[in-house]
């Protein structure tokens, strides 16, 4: 009772009770080694524990029979688990670790699973990885999106393909979106959906709906059962995509085509029951998934618009005319001017919008205030000496492409990570190179 | 000043500014609870040595004015942060850094078990294995590698 009560920060007070006359090792059964010979009581060597980084926590377990117990409590490990710099970047990949950890009585091994996003993080860190290369597109391949059973790319070849391995003989498709099995080893495609008639220019996957846009200035959204996708073509007509892969290639289908903008259709989003579309005829549609009517248009831009992301209450988009804004209710809230050209992807959390953009620099935007925090450059801290083309970041990094031909892997300043692993100084970016070339 | 008798285990009497004194939330609830007379009445803590004590309300002394630490912001911002006066406070035998520690935990004084927690997790950060093994005094046993070590060979 007592111990819990330090580890987890809460009613530490109400334990005072607990009187040092008492003696330390009391509850404990007769075999019960003194974990510090310490004369601390479990509690407190706990709380000694909670002020540990997880190297020097894991070193612990290894020392003697008692600190091994007590150091791999898990309570300790939990807590690190509930750190923002150690959360896994999606709840799908949560989840799923909240399944592989559980032990035989149902309980959380969190210990395990603070291991599994430890060595997630050095891989990263360190640039471990395994190269696959997948074929199928015959040009130039322009937007791709994966999840944990597949991987979805658009291509100037106007399909959208999903190949299986004894489809290995697949005819090309003038135009496609291909979508491939991650989980075997099959360098092939196990699906082509076509339907595009331009480049297909972004696309977004969600769940079993698949969306994509394309210079065709259509949307198109698509649904399967089993591979759960939609496909959304974009400059004029958008289309949504119904998809079902049961071994057959009869069963996928355009739900939907979305017709309205005047031009290619560069950026998308979709939701439960909305797609948010950006265009180089510089304004933003908000469209209806199920009819695929056009419920609002965002004009203000004064360029193409590149790269968008909303939630429930806001849009933000970046644009050629070298600005982000931040839509609020049908209109534009706030004008975010400091990049030096045009906007070319951006994400935005709870407080801050990170983007990048041709002028080689990424940036750190307040919300609030729309005011510029920090800027990374290639000068003063190792960013890109290209243009940047796409960025993602989560709790603790932030990784971005360039036309320098890396990718680059920085950790957040914001972050709590950071501060351990890069010393004291805020003054320096730290960057980790996972690939040179391309 | 209101002050306080403290008496020690050993008899000894330590006279504290009583705001001082009311930083253990032991004590704070001891004053305002069962209505001693501060002029006249020591306060006995019969399971403190004056060895223990004493160093306790040096430190109290010192602190007096900190604002009260909300335990999480402080751990989020510098886990490892010690100031010079403490690291000085801290140069003792880690025997009696235990006894002060469990002294600071009865009179529930949590900065200074956070303190003490602190210096030892800190201890524990730079020395090796051989090291531990000396310092807090336990007999060797093999060392298995940690899931975290394998990791860190890797």
């Amino acid at each position: 009772m007592g111990e819990s009560s330090v580890v987890e920060c809460g009613s530490w007070q109400q334990h005072h009770t607990v009187s040092l006359l008492a003696e330390p090792h009391q509850d404990c059964p007769s075999n019960c080694q003194d974990p510090f010979t310490w004369k601390l009581p479990p509690s407190l060597a706990l709380h000694v524990f909670s002020f540990l980084d997880p190297v020097s926590l894991g070193r612990c377990t290894a020392v003697c029979k008692a600190w091994r117990m007590l150091a791999s409590d898990p309570r300790l490990w939990r807590r690190l688990c509930l750190r923002p710099d150690w959360q896994l970047a999606s709840p799908a990949a949560r989840h799923r670790q909240m399944i592989s950890c559980r032990t035989d009585d149902g309980l959380m091994d969190w210990k395990k699973a603070f291991a599994d996003r430890y060595r997630l993080h050095r891989n990263w860190l360190r640039g471990n990885c395994n190269v696959r290369t997948f074929h199928g597109h015959t040009q130039g391949v322009f937007c791709v999106q994966f999840d944990d059973t597949r991987i979805v790319s658009g291509s100037s070849d106007k399909t959208i393909k999903v190949r299986r391995r004894h489809y290995a003989a697949a005819q090309v498709l003038p135009v496609s979106v291909q979508v491939w099995n991650i989980r075997t080893n099959s360098p092939w495609s196990v699906m082509t959906l076509v339907g595009h008639s331009g480049t297909v220019r972004c696309l977004h996957l969600q769940g079993n709906r698949l969306v994509s846009g394309s210079s065709d200035c259509t949307i198109k959204a698509m649904l399967s059962m089993q591979f759960d996708f939609a496909l959304i073509n974009v400059p004029e007509p958008h289309l949504v995509w119904d998809l079902s892969t049961q071994h057959t290639w009869s069963s996928i289908a355009c739900k939907v085509t979305m017709v309205g903008h005047s031009h290619t259709v560069r950026c998308l989003q979709v939701d439960e029951d909305k797609v948010v579309s950006g265009s180089y005829d510089h304004t933003l549609k908000v469209w209806d998934l199920r009819t695929g009517l056009c419920r609002e248009t965002l004009v203000g831009h004064e360029g193409a618009v590149l790269c968008l992301q909303f939630d429930t209450t806001k849009i933000v988009s970046g644009s050629g005319d070298k600005t982000i804004k931040v839509w609020k209710e049908g209109r534009c809230a706030v004008t975010l001017n400091g990049h030096e050209d045009a906007v070319t992807c951006l994400q935005f959390d709870s407080c801050r919008i990170i983007s990048g953009s041709l002028d080689r620099t990424i940036k750190f935007w307040s919300q609030e205030t729309g005011a510029c925090l920090s800027t990374l450059d290639w000068m003063k801290s190792e960013g890109h000496t290209g243009v940047i083309r796409c960025l993602q970041a989560d709790g603790w990094r932030i990784v971005s492409g360039g036309d320098d031909k890396t990718l680059k892997v920085t950790l957040d300043p914001g972050s709590t990570f950071y501060w351990q692993h890069c010393g004291q100084e805020p003054t320096e970016m730290k960057v980790y190179h996972i690939i040179n070339t391309w | 000043m209101v002050i306080a008798r403290l008496q020690s285990k050993d008899g000894d009497i330590f006279i504290i500014d009583v705001d001082v004194a009311k930083r253990s939330n032991t004590l704070k609830l001891a004053i305002e609870m069962s209505k001693i007379d501060l002029d006249d009445d020591v306060i006995p803590i019969e399971n403190i040595t004056s060895n223990v004590l004493k160093p306790i309300i040096d430190w109290l002394t010192y602190h007096k004015d900190d604002e009260p630490s909300e335990p999480i912001k402080i751990l989020k911002a510098k886990p490892y942060y010690i100031s010079n006066w403490d690291k000085e406070f801290l140069k003792m035998d880690l025997k009696l850094l235990y006894e002060i520690m469990n002294a600071a935990h009865f009179l529930d004084i949590k900065d200074l078990v956070d303190l003490g927690c602190k210096h030892i997790a800190n201890i524990i950060k730079i020395s090796s294995h051989e090291e531990l093994t000396e310092i807090f005094e336990f007999e060797a046993t093999p060392i298995l590698l940690t899931e975290l070590e394998q990791i860190e060979n890797m």
